[in-house]
């Protein structure tokens, strides 16, 4: 249900091509294509190809805080992921919102006791 | 009197209100089985035998004094999924970095089930953290993969795993599961067993572990949709301890209405069934040809049936934001400390560092368009009662390979579980058959928020004309 597998997910979209994906996790296991979903890399070509320059970012971001428990390899592999799951994150960010549309959660200064 | 393992949770009541067998006979019955196929099936953490013995002897001196009003549940065994707190027992997450974790209370839930008189067998397992850091293989809990005892070469589903197999195999009468994003439904449908996901909010989460704060849902699973309305009975309702629980459900048994009532010939209510269009087109052949079956049960008893579309919202994406942030937060301590290394699936090992760089802009915008789907959902039950869809599109899943690498031709079409969590909505899953080497198959029937009552009364009509809930694992029969 993490990043990693959704990007499995993203990865198994790829190789299914239009429709719902094949599986993953329960969490996306029925989750359907984006809207307009991007092109993305065969996995093969995707393993030959060096990380983005976001997802290399990301990845330093993750090796400063917590380098000390990841292998260079594993870091790799978080990289990879990243840039599987970017093209749905990126067409995620296109969904229209307006500055009224509020987060789904709302903050209470003054809370009801029981 | 003999026991059968497989006997309805109102069977169960009437042989113990009427002394045909005790809550101790009970308890040491199921007790048995726990101990005999737990392992095998890798259902169990821990078996809580002593407390199991002093809630039951407690339940024989209620029944003896006839203190069984409002009380269906007195004196019957019960499992939870090994995250809710329980007093003197460890609650391990399924997770080896918490294998030693000591909780010295009980969960809400659990606290409400002792009070109705349940008898705390057992706490089952469960995939590792609840699936929060992306497993993508059965064998994701320090106790190994869960196994349905239809076959137990094959996974009991997640991740509620334990309560799903326990359950089907009859090593207790019903459990506690929980829900993130498909984890009740998913091993009810693996499993062969009727699984209540119930509204946001309806279930305190107190003592429960935290996820996803703005998804969990804490749910029973059992043999019949009238036993999970039943437990549901016992553990709704608000708490102050959990201030997302919510004052439109009512607590006590008294404010619902009692299985046996609702399932009387007279009280059955047709629905308005809103047939997904998309979700059995591509799926296993026996999936789309037991649910076209079970469609005509629900024509023929009645209900008003259409085929609906789906409204077309991101809602993979979605959801898959908001489990990561929220779940690398909750988590955040064993990814510091490195423990997170300690998983048992490889992919739970790296993932929940990933999640940890999820921008807030991101998680933002998830819980930014979370209401659109909900004004969205919302409004397609202005038009009809229920959703109904396959429960899922292939049957359990290989122990073995990774998921992605099996049931590679099958597309389950909108995304039905994704958006249903991110309304809240309640949903009972029911087996509705079997395929692909003898395993179950299910259907699911999701209603509006607050809505529980529509989708358990369908159920529990659907299964009055079935009886795929009443069959019985050879293995295990």
């Amino acid at each position: 249900m993490s990043r990693t597998s959704r990007r499995e997910f993203a990865k198994s979209l790829a190789v299914a091509g239009a429709g719902a994906p094949l599986v993953a996790t329960e969490l996306l296991a029925q989750a359907p294509l984006p809207v307009a979903p991007p092109p993305a890399p065969p996995p093969a070509a995707a393993a030959q190809t060096p990380p983005s320059a976001l997802g290399r970012a990301l990845t330093e971001v993750i090796r400063a805080s917590y380098g000390q428990h990841l292998s260079n390899e594993e870091l790799a592999k978080i990289a990879k992921d990243y840039d599987e799951f970017a093209p749905y994150v990126e067409n995620f960010r296109k969904f229209k919102l307006t500055n009224a549309d509020e987060p789904d959660f709302t903050f209470h200064s003054l809370t009801e006791r029981w | 009197m003999a026991i059968d393992a497989y006997a309805t949770l109102d069977e169960l009541g009437r042989a113990l209100r009427a002394r045909e067998v005790s809550s101790v006979e009970l308890t040491r019955f199921y007790l048995e089985r726990l101990e005999k196929f737990g392992e095998q099936l890798g259902a169990v953490v821990t078996i809580t035998r002593d407390r199991a013995l002093r809630e039951a002897e407690a339940a024989d001196r209620a029944l003896a004094a006839g203190n069984t009003q409002n009380k269906p549940l007195l004196g019957i065994p019960y499992g939870v999924k090994d995250l809710l707190a329980t007093k003197g027992a460890p609650t391990t997450w399924g997770a080896e970095p918490y294998r030693n974790q000591l909780l010295d209370f009980d969960a809400t839930v659990v606290e409400r089930l002792t009070n109705a008189g349940a008898v705390l067998v057992a706490k089952l397992a469960m995939v590792e953290l609840a699936g929060g850091f992306g497993y993508n293989n059965a064998d994701a809990s320090f106790t190994g993969p869960g196994r349905t005892p239809w076959n137990t070469n094959f996974w009991s589903g997640g991740s509620s795993s334990g309560p799903g197999a326990a359950v089907a195999a009859a090593l207790v009468p019903f459990a506690i599961g929980s829900e993130t994003s498909g984890s009740i439904i998913t091993p009810a449908a693996f499993s062969g067993v009727t699984g209540l996901r119930p509204t946001y909010g309806a279930v305190s989460r107190y003592g429960a572990m935290a996820l996803c704060w703005t998804l969990d849902k804490i749910g029973p699973m059992a043999r019949t949709a009238a036993d999970c309305n039943t437990v549901f009975g016992a553990i709704v309702g608000e708490d102050e301890r959990d201030p997302t629980t919510a004052r439109v459900f009512p607590s006590g048994r008294a404010n619902w209405v009692a299985s046996s009532l609702m399932a009387r010939p007279a009280n059955k209510r047709t629905a308005r069934i809103g047939l997904v269009k998309g979700t059995w087109d591509r799926v296993q052949p026996a999936v789309r040809a037991n649910f076209l079956a079970s469609v005509e049960v629900l024509r023929a008893q009645g209900h008003d049936v259409r085929e609906i579309d789906y409204p077309d919202l991101p809602y993979g994406p979605t959801i898959s934001l908001i489990v990561d942030a929220e779940g690398a937060s909750a988590f955040e301590e064993i990814l510091v400390d490195g423990r997170a290394k300690q998983l048992r699936a490889v992919a739970d090992r790296t993932g929940g560092y990933a999640s940890a760089a999820t921008l807030a802009i991101d998680y933002l915008r998830a819980q930014r368009v979370r209401p659109k789907i909900r004004q969205a959902l919302l409004k397609l039950f202005d038009e009809v009662d229920l959703v109904v869809a396959p429960t899922r599109s292939t049957v359990a899943y290989p122990i073995g390979p990774d998921f992605s690498e099996v049931y590679k031709d099958v597309r389950s079409g909108p995304a039905v579980i994704a958006s249903m969590n991110l309304l809240g909505a309640p949903c009972v899953a029911l087996p509705n058959g079997f395929g692909d080497n003898g395993l179950p198959t299910s259907i699911q029937f999701n209603a509006a928020p607050a809505n529980e009552m529509l989708a358990v009364n369908a159920a529990i009509h659907y299964q009055s004309a079935t009886d795929f809930h009443r069959k019985k694992p050879a293995e295990f029969a």
